[in-house]
C-alpha cells in the first residue's frame, strides 16, 4: 500500500506530465496523418482499409531508401534539408501510388460483394506488404541518426525539440492543405458528395471509380508525410504498420469514421493517452499493469469505442439517413 | 366496426422524435380485432416509422403501444413474433439465396419450441415438430397461390410471388395482427385484385391486417377504416368515404388551393 | 526442393538486391503474367479453362463424399508412415487446422459474423487444459484445493482427459459468449476489428499473467503438460507398441483429432439441418428480416460463438496435451487469420470446403517453412488472388455460391453496411 502511494505521489510531476503532453501532440499529428486515410477511405466506400498502416510502413523504408544514399550523420542542414525533403516527396509518390494499385487490384473488383471479401482481400495486400519487405529488404529494425538535434526549453527540465516543432507544423500543413483540397478542388467535392450519398452521387454524373482512386492516392500521400516525420524520431521494422495502423483507425474512430477534422481531433487524442499511459501506467495501477500492457489499452479502447460510441466522441448534428 | 372486443392494438399519444426531427406526434391509433385497417398519407408523413415502432425495430421517444391490453413498446422484434404480430417490409427483404420452403420455415421459427441441443439429438419430439413445421408451411404457401415450388430460390422468383412469399413466411408464425408494408407497390392491377382477395381470405381466418398503402384503388376497396398521417400526425380517420370526402385529407394530398 | 528455389530465383529477378530494382522487375513480371492469362481468356476462353474444370468437378464430388474422407482420414497417416513417415508432422499440424476451420466456418460460414480473433478459442482451451493438466495451477492452489489430488507420483492434478477435454471446450465457449455479448450489435468490419482485438487481448494476458499470481506463466508458457492417457497406455509414450506395430505418439494424436473431427461434424451437420441452422442462415441473410420473422438473434448468435469456442477449446486441448508446453507464442493473430483463410478459401459454410480449405491452405502453408517470409507473400498474393477471381472458395455451399458467384447483384439486396444497427 506504501509502494503503491510512493509510486503515485513521486512518479506524477507536473512537469513530467506537461513533457509528456507535449510528446502526446507531436506522436498524435503523425496518427492524425494516418487516420485521415482511414478516415476519408471509409467515407467513401465503407470499408476498413487495413493495408493503410502497411503503406505507411512501406513510406518509412522509402525513406530509408532515400537518405541512405547520402551520408546524414553530422552533416550540415544545408544538405539534410533538401534531403528529407526529396525523401518526403519519394515517401508520398509511392505510397499515393502503392495506394492507388491497392485500391485498383484488390478493392475494386470487390465492391458489390458482401462485407468479408474486400476485408480478406485488404488482409491478404497487408500480409504482402509486411512480407515483401521482409523478404526484399530485412526484417531487423531501421532507425535515421538523429539529424536535428536541439530544441526550445519551455520551464524547468520540460522543452519541445525542433523535430517535434517540425512534425507538429508539418501536419497541421498537411491537414490544412487537405481541407482546401476537400472543399475546393472538383475532385474532393465529389469525396464528400459520395460519402453523404454515394447513389444521389452517381446520378448526379460523380465519377466513382475516380473519386475512389482519388481518395486512396490522397490519403495515402499523407500516410507517406507521416513516414517521413515518423522517421525522424522513431524506428521501423516491417512490423509497425500493423499497430500505428490500428492505433490511427482507432483515431479514426475516435473523431467518429468518416469525419476529416474528426479524424485530425482524435490522432492527437490518441497520441495523448498514448504517452501519458506508456510514462504513468504503473504508477496509476499501483505496478499491476506494466507497460507492456499498452497495447491491451489501446485495444481494450478501441473495442469499447466501437461498442458503445461507433459514430465517435463528438455529438453530430446529422439528419438521419433514410 | 363495433367494439364487442377491446381494440387488439392500441398507440396512445406516440411520439418519435430523430435529433432535431419528429417523425410522428401524438399518434392515437386503435385498431380493432379482425378489421382491416389502413393508414395512408403523403410521402414522408410517418407512416413506416409508426410501423417500425409497432414491430418493434424502434422505440417511441414517448406514449405507448399497447397489443391485446399488453405494453410492447420496447420489446425486440422477436419477441412480438411471439406474442402474435408480424410484418412484411416495403421493399421485400426476403432471405434472397434461401429456398422457399427455407424462407417460410424461418417464420415459423418462434412457434417452435424444442430445445435447440434436441436438434443434435434428434429425439422423436423434434422431429415431428420440424414434420409439423413444413406441413404447416406448405399449407401456408398453398394459401398464397405457391404451391410446389418449396426448392426454387427465393431470388428467382418473379416479383409478385416474391410479395406473396413474403406475406407466406410472415403468415408463417401465425400471427394475430399482420403489418403489410405497401404490399401493392410495384404490383400490375391483376396482381393487385388478386392482393385484395388474398388480404381478405388472411382476414377470414381471424388475423387483423394493418396496411400501408399509396394505391388508392385498392385502399379504398379494402379497408373497413383509415387513417390519414401527414407530417406525422393524423389529420382524418374513419371509413373510406369519410376519409375520401375530408377536406383536410385532399389538401394534405393535393396541397392547399387544390 | 528445386521447384521452389526457381520460383524464389524467378520472383527475385536478375536485377541485383536492390529493393527497388526487384520491384521494379516483380511489376514487369506481373504486368505479362496479367496480360498473358487475359489474352488466353480471350481467346481461348473454354479450352483453356477446360482442363481445370474437369479437375475440380472432379474434386467437388470426391470431397462432398464423406465417406471418400473418412476413408482417407483414416488411412493416410498408415500410408505415410510406410512411406517414411516425412510428412506426418504436418499430416497433424494440417489436421488440427481442418478441426479449427470446422469450428469457425459455425461462426463465419454459417452465421455470417466476421471473426478475426478465434485463435482466442484455441488458447483458452489449451490453457484451461494445460493448467489443470500440469503441475501450474497445482502449485498455486493444492495447498486449499488438497482434497482434490490424487496421491500419485508427479505434483499435479492429473484428470483425465475425457473430463478435461470437455472441461477445456466450455471453458473457451463460455469465452465465446463474454466476447459475443458486446459485439451483438456490430456488424461487418466493426466486427471484425473487435473480435480481432480481443484475440490479441488474449495473447497479451496470456503472455504477462505471471503477475501478481503467476497463473499462465507469462512468455514461458505451461510446460510439463500431461499428456493423454487412457488406463496406462499414454499417448505420449515414444515408446508405444500395439502388437508388432511401433505406435509413435503423433499417431496416437492423430486419430485423436480425427474423433473429434468426427464428432464435430456430426454436430455441426445436425444442428444446420434444424431450424438453427435455418436461423443462422436467415441472420446472414438480412438479421433484421431474421428478427421479424420470430428468430431471437442474439441468443442464436451467441449460440454460434459458444459452438465454434467449443471446438476450438478442445482443438486447444488436445494440442497441449500433444506438446507438452504451450506458450503465448502460438497463439498469435496469424493463426486466426490462417484459420480465416482457409474457411473463406474453402467455401464459406460448406464443410467440405473448410475441409478441403484447410488441406490446400495448410499444405501450402506448411510445406513451405524454409522460404520465411516469402511464403506469406505468396500467401498474401494468393489471398488476394483468390478472392477477387473466386470470392465463393472451392467448394461452396449452395447457398454461398448463388450469393457470391454473381458479384454484381444489385446491391439493395445485399447487406446492410456495417456499423451498429440502431435497435
Amino acid at each position: 500500500m506504501q509502494n503503491c502511494l510512493n509510486l503515485l505521489t513521486s512518479g506524477l510531476t507536473p512537469e513530467g506530465i506537461l513533457q509528456q503532453l507535449i510528446n502526446g501532440v507531436t506522436l498524435g499529428s503523425i496518427y492524425a496523418l494516418i487516420a485521415l486515410g482511414y478516415s476519408m477511405v471509409y467515407g467513401v466506400l465503407e470499408l476498413i482499409n487495413f493495408a493503410h498502416g502497411d503503406v505507411f510502413m512501406v513510406g518509412t523504408f522509402v525513406v530509408l531508401g532515400v537518405t541512405d544514399r547520402f551520408h546524414l550523420d553530422g552533416a550540415s542542414l544545408t544538405l539534410i534539408v533538401p534531403v528529407l525533403l526529396v525523401a518526403m516527396l519519394a515517401a508520398m509518390v509511392l505510397c499515393a501510388g502503392l495506394g492507388f494499385a491497392i485500391e485498383k487490384v484488390a478493392y475494386r473488383p470487390l465492391r458489390r460483394a458482401p462485407r468479408l471479401a474486400p476485408l480478406i482481400s485488404a488482409i491478404g495486400v497487408s500480409f504482402f506488404l509486411q512480407a515483401w519487405v521482409a523478404t526484399y529488404v530485412s526484417s531487423r529494425d531501421f532507425t535515421l541518426p538523429n539529424l536535428i538535434l536541439g530544441g526550445i526549453p519551455l520551464y524547468g527540465d520540460v522543452s519541445i525539440s525542433y523535430v517535434q516543432i517540425l512534425m507538429l507544423v508539418s501536419s497541421v500543413a498537411m491537414m490544412f492543405l487537405l481541407q482546401l483540397i476537400v472543399r475546393r478542388t472538383l475532385l474532393g467535392r465529389g469525396m464528400r458528395a459520395v460519402a453523404q450519398d454515394r447513389e444521389a452521387a452517381e446520378l448526379m454524373g460523380v465519377n466513382m471509380d475516380r473519386v475512389i482512386s482519388f481518395t486512396f492516392i490522397i490519403g495515402s500521400a499523407l500516410a507517406g508525410v507521416a513516414a517521413l516525420l515518423w522517421m525522424l524520431n522513431y524506428s521501423t521494422n516491417q512490423t509497425i504498420g500493423f499497430i500505428a495502423g490500428l492505433k490511427a483507425f482507432t483515431a479514426a474512430v475516435i473523431g467518429g469514421i468518416g469525419n476529416i477534422p474528426g479524424a485530425m481531433l482524435g490522432g492527437f487524442l490518441l497520441g495523448l493517452a498514448e504517452s501519458l499511459g506508456a510514462a504513468y501506467i504503473s504508477n496509476l495501477s499501483c505496478g499491476v499493469f506494466s507497460s507492456s500492457y499498452q497495447n491491451v489499452f489501446a485495444f481494450a479502447f478501441l473495442i469499447l469505442m466501437l461498442v458503445f460510441r461507433p459514430s465517435g466522441i463528438i455529438r453530430e448534428r446529422v439528419s438521419q439517413r433514410a | 366496426m363495433s367494439a364487442d372486443k377491446p381494440p387488439i392494438l392500441v398507440l396512445s399519444s406516440v411520439r418519435k422524435q430523430f435529433g432535431g426531427l419528429v417523425a410522428v406526434d401524438k399518434l392515437d391509433i386503435s385498431v380493432d380485432e379482425g378489421e382491416i385497417f389502413s393508414l395512408i398519407g403523403p410521402n414522408g408523413a410517418g407512416k413506416t416509422t409508426a410501423f417500425n415502432l409497432i414491430t418493434g425495430l424502434d422505440v417511441p421517444t414517448s406514449g405507448t403501444i399497447r397489443f391485446g391490453g399488453r405494453v410492447i413498446s420496447g420489446l425486440p422484434p422477436h419477441r412480438l413474433a411471439q406474442l402474435g404480430i408480424a410484418r412484411t417490409f416495403q421493399n421485400i427483404r426476403l432471405f434472397s439465396n434461401m429456398t422457399v420452403l427455407d424462407n417460410v420455415l424461418v417464420g415459423r421459427h418462434s412457434r417452435l419450441h424444442t430445445p435447440y441441443w434436441m436438434a443434435v439429438v434428434r429425439t422423436p419430439a423434434e422431429r415431428a415438430e420440424e414434420k409439423d413445421a413444413v406441413a404447416k408451411a406448405r399449407e401456408t404457401l398453398k394459401f398464397v397461390g405457391l404451391q410446389r415450388r418449396d426448392n426454387d430460390l427465393a431470388r428467382n422468383l418473379p416479383y409478385g410471388s416474391q410479395r406473396r412469399l413474403e406475406i407466406a413466411r410472415a403468415l408463417a408464425s401465425e400471427p394475430r395482427l399482420l403489418l403489410l408494408d405497401e404490399p401493392a407497390a410495384g404490383t400490375n392491377p391483376q396482381e393487385k385484385a388478386g392482393l385484395g382477395e388474398l388480404i381478405r381470405a388472411i382476414r377470414a381466418r381471424g388475423v387483423t391486417l394493418f396496411l400501408i398503402e399509396h394505391d388508392m384503388k385498392v385502399v379504398m376497396g379494402i379497408s373497413d377504416r383509415i387513417a390519414v398521417l401527414d407530417h406525422g400526425e393524423k389529420i382524418a380517420e374513419g371509413t373510406p368515404t369519410e376519409v375520401r370526402t375530408n377536406n383536410r385529407v385532399i389538401e394534405a394530398y393535393l396541397g392547399k388551393g387544390a | 526442393m528445386n521447384l521452389v528455389d526457381t520460383l524464389v530465383n524467378l520472383l527475385h529477378g536478375p536485377f541485383g538486391d536492390q529493393p527497388f530494382a526487384i520491384l521494379a522487375w516483380q511489376v514487369l513480371l506481373g504486368g505479362a503474367t496479367y496480360f498473358t492469362a487475359r489474352f488466353v481468356r480471350g481467346r481461348f476462353p473454354r479450352q483453356a479453362a477446360a482442363p481445370l474444370l474437369v479437375a475440380g468437378h472432379g474434386v467437388s464430388v470426391t470431397m462432398r463424399n464423406r465417406y471418400v474422407l473418412l476413408g482417407i482420414g483414416l488411412a493416410l497417416p498408415l500410408f505415410e508412415l510406410l512411406t517414411g513417415g516425412y510428412l506426418l508432422t504436418v499430416t497433424y499440424s494440417i489436421e488440427l487446422y481442418v478441426l479449427l476451420a470446422i469450428g469457425l466456418n459455425i461462426v463465419v460460414g454459417f452465421t455470417g459474423l466476421l471473426d478475426l480473433g478465434y485463435v482466442a478459442f484455441f488458447a483458452v482451451g489449451a490453457y484451461v487444459y494445460g493448467l489443470f493438466a500440469s503441475p501450474q495451477l497445482y502449485d498455486i492452489t493444492h495447498r486449499t484445493l488438497y482434497f482434490l489430488v490424487p496421491q500419485t507420483g508427479t505434483p499435479g492434478y492429473h484428470i483425465s482427459m475425457l473430463v478435461l477435454m470437455p472441461v477445456a471446450g466450455c471453458a473457451a465457449a463460455l469465452f465465446g459468449v463474454l466476447i459475443g455479448i458486446p459485439t451483438l450489435r456490430l456488424r461487418g468490419d466493426y466486427l471484425a476489428i473487435v473480435t480481432l482485438g480481443f484475440g490479441e487481448i488474449t495473447r497479451i494476458f496470456a503472455n504477462n499473467l505471471d503477475q501478481p499470481i503467476n497463473i499462465t506463466n507469462g512468455p514461458n508458457g505451461l510446460i510439463n503438460i500431461d499428456p493423454v492417457w487412457i488406463g496406462n497406455y499414454s499417448f505420449g509414450n515414444p515408446n508405444n507398441y500395439i502388437g508388432p506395430f511401433h505406435v509413435p505418439p503423433f499417431l496416437n494424436y492423430y486419430y485423436l483429432v480425427l474423433i473429434l473431427i468426427l464428432l464435430t461434424v456430426f454436430f455441426v451437420t445436425r444442428l444446420e439441418r434444424s431450424r438453427v441452422g435455418r436461423a443462422w442462415a436467415a441472420i446472414r441473410e438480412d438479421e433484421t428480416a431474421a428478427q421479424m420473422a420470430g428468430v431471437n438473434t442474439r441468443n442464436l448468435k451467441l449460440l454460434a460463438y459458444a459452438s465454434g469456442g467449443f471446438f476450438g477449446g478442445m482443438a486447444g486441448a488436445v494440442y497441449a496435451a500433444g506438446q507438452h508446453l504451450i506458450a503465448p507464442d502460438s497463439f498469435q493473430l496469424f493463426v486466426s487469420i490462417l484459420v480465416l483463410c482457409m474457411v473463406v478459401a474453402g467455401g464459406m459454410g460448406s464443410i467440405p470446403g473448410s475441409v478441403l480449405g484447410a488441406v490446400v491452405i495448410g499444405a501450402i502453408y506448411f510445406l513451405t517453412t524454409q522460404l520465411l517470409y516469402l511464403r506469406i507473400l505468396i500467401f498474401g498474393a494468393l489471398l488476394v488472388i483468390l478472392i477477387t477471381l473466386r470470392p465463393q472458395g472451392f467448394l461452396p455451399s449452395t447457398q454461398r455460391a448463388h450469393e457470391l458467384a454473381e458479384v454484381d447483384q444489385d446491391p439493395s439486396l445485399g447487406p446492410p453496411p456495417p456499423g451498429v444497427v440502431t435497435a
